[in-house]
């Protein structure tokens, strides 16, 4: 089974339970999580497409989308003190 | 006798099969493209905190090229996870397999049953009963002439003979010819398809330039 990386955002109206609920279901799935929001309710998960069909019929999850890093390049800025 | 096996292969549908192969495709093609672009509007609207993500890295260097100092720069405001660099992955179906397989079995058996049986009986019976009765008298004979005196004798046989005959003969014969005709179809159909994820397409998410307004002076 293919992993991938996935979103997962949870309602508004969710509570931190629900978070904490849905990180734990995802860590006994032996999912990886890379990113988590704990004040806005969404995290960056790796999966499998069977995991993340669950997740998407959990109650308090939103969307459940696919996502990919983009190369992100952090510039160096020199300034030479004159 | 027209052949069933293609009369059976003929009302198979295969362009609808495909028809409505190619249609739900389309539908899932469309679902999956909504997904992706609804991910992209939450990706969108997700912040991250102010000072959360470092930008750029300023190297204060002196006259000689050594670098002195080295600061961080990060956002002064809240940044999009599009932003920061996580784009909703596309999807696409890059290959389709209907595989349709079934199984035509047409067969005619004939019976032919016959079946005899003979039974022969054959009784037989004799039978001879045999009686004899002897008798006799003895005695002077005298003959005066006009009245004679004498004895006698003799025997009686009876005899009677009989037989019994009884011949019993049972045949019976049975035969007859069938002819069953049958017919067996069934069918199984499995539609297989890739799905592989691909680059966004053109302008679905902008391209994200970042570009450090201010950096600090040195001190």
């Amino acid at each position: 089974m293919m992993q991938e990386t996935y979103l997962i955002k949870l309602r508004d109206n969710s509570i931190y339970e629900d978070f904490a609920m849905v990180a734990s279901f995802l860590k006994r799935n032996k999912a990886q999580i890379i990113m988590t929001s704990s004040q806005r309710f969404w995290i960056v998960a790796i999966l499998n497409q069977r995991l993340a069909e669950v997740v998407k019929r959990l109650p308090s999850i939103e969307i459940v989308g696919g996502v990919t890093f983009r190369k992100r390049e952090v510039r160096v800025i020199r300034i030479q003190k004159q | 006798m027209a052949d069933p096996v293609n009369a059976i292969v003929k009302e198979i549908p295969f362009a609808e099969l495909v028809r409505k192969a190619a249609l739900a495709i389309a539908d899932g093609q469309t679902a999956l493209d909504l997904n992706s672009v609804q991910t992209a509007q939450v990706l969108a609207d997700m912040k991250l905190d102010p000072g959360s993500v470092i930008l750029a890295i300023v190297e204060y260097t002196d006259k000689d090229g050594n670098i002195t100092k080295v600061e961080t720069l990060t956002n002064d405001k809240p940044l999009s996870l599009l932003a920061y660099g996580v784009v909703p992955t596309f999807y696409e179906f890059t290959q389709t397999i209907i595989d349709l397989r079934f199984w035509v079995r047409f067969w005619v058996r004939s019976t032919h049953v016959e079946s005899s049986s003979d039974f022969n009986k054959k009784l037989s019976t004799k039978w001879t009963e045999s009686r004899t009765k002897y008798g006799g008298g003895g005695g002077l004979s005298l003959n005066l002439g006009f009245f004679s005196v004498g004895g006698g004798g003799g025997y009686k046989n009876t005899e009677a003979q009989g037989s019994y005959e009884v011949d019993l003969h049972v045949s019976s014969h049975t035969a007859y010819d069938s002819q069953v005709y049958g017919l067996d179809a069934a069918a199984a159909c499995r539609l297989t398809t890739t799905l592989k994820p691909k680059p966004a397409p053109a302008r679905a998410v902008p391209q994200i330039i970042t570009k450090p307004q201010g950096t600090p002076s040195p001190s």
